[in-house]
């Protein structure tokens, strides 16, 4: 028993630190896309600049709704912790929910700005920020669905140690790309508005 | 550390976000600040709620020994600020030497040959 117990721990940590090594590297590609974008964001070509066809207000709601899944897919974790595998669910789908609304605004806000000839072909500046921000927004979507598996799997067995293990990952996961947003809130959109 | 607290550290978090994300919009939206201070503000508080998240979300501390997590957290945001700021630092050159007129770039030309290798 006690073997089985050790077992689970150890291939629990050497998942988890597997997982992290590619959050790391995960920061060196958005890392050289920041650069990028810093870079090139003078790079208009004659149409207006950020601040111009950025909506703040829009960016904001997105924000809150990314942060606040965040918080439900820690509280998530904790539930599964405490072997709670229906609060968990909730929250779970809570999380997805809101990630598919931050997603839905996100494919928006794109199309808006496409539809008004700011496409990512019309100048480096916009390459660089469908790129940077679309490379994030690909990442959420992976979350999406790697969460409704989650889902799904805890339905069927239940807050076992694996379904726990499985979700801690995911939760760090969906925590770092909340991190990621961070910047891109502050660098793309605040400084993009301010300047 | 128990059930409680994890969960109130989680909250902690999510506030402590709320209100930097909130301080940030509002100090651009009102222009409390000229332009400068106000990127240099928001740049700030970026960075604390970067920490703020790391510490209340990411639970990144009081890791037992060898730190694999913290150590390699420290060498990828090492690494990240390289690529960022020598990326920008070359760039800003490159863009300072290629801009010069003719005449400018002979002056330059003839300094850095006085200055020698």
């Amino acid at each position: 028993m006690s073997a089985h117990v050790n077992h689970t721990a150890e291939k629990q940590d050497k998942a988890s630190l597997g997982f992290w090594l590619y959050l790391m590297t995960d920061i060196m590609l958005f890392a050289s896309l920041f650069a990028s974008y810093v870079i090139l964001r003078g790079g208009t070509n004659g149409s207006p600049a950020g601040g111009e066809i950025f909506n703040l207000e829009m960016i904001m709601v997105s924000t809150f709704l990314l942060l606040t899944s965040s918080l439900t897919s820690g509280l998530a974790f904790l539930a599964l912790k405490r072997s709670d595998a229906k609060r968990a669910l909730l929250l779970l789908g809570a999380t997805i929910t809101l990630g598919i609304g931050f997603l839905t605004l996100e494919l928006y806000e794109f199309g808006e700005l496409i539809m008004h000839g700011h496409g990512p072909a019309h100048s480096a500046f916009l390459s660089a920020f469908f790129t940077l921000v679309g490379t994030h927004g690909l990442h959420i979507l992976v979350g999406i669905i790697w969460a409704i598996a989650l889902g799904d799997y805890i339905t069927k067995r239940g807050a076992t140690p694996n379904a726990i293990r499985k979700f801690s990952l995911f939760t760090v996961f969906w925590h770092f790309l909340d991190l990621v947003w961070i910047f891109i809130f502050t660098i793309v959109y605040l400084l993009g508005v301010i300047s | 550390m128990n059930k409680h607290s994890e969960t109130t550290q989680l909250y902690i978090g999510f506030a402590g976000a709320a209100l930097l994300t909130i301080l940030a919009y509002v100090s651009v939206t009102l222009q409390w600040f000229s332009a400068w201070v106000t990127a240099a503000f928001v740049l700030a508080l970026a960075v604390v709620q970067f920490l703020v998240q790391v510490y209340y979300f990411l639970h990144l501390r009081g890791e037992e020994k060898p730190r694999w997590r913290n150590w390699t957290f420290i060498y990828a945001m090492i690494m990240m600020i390289i690529v960022v700021a020598g990326s920008l630092w070359v760039m800003y050159n490159l863009n300072y030497r290629m801009g010069m007129s003719g005449h400018e770039m002979e002056q330059e030309l003839l300094r850095q040959n006085k200055k020698g290798f």
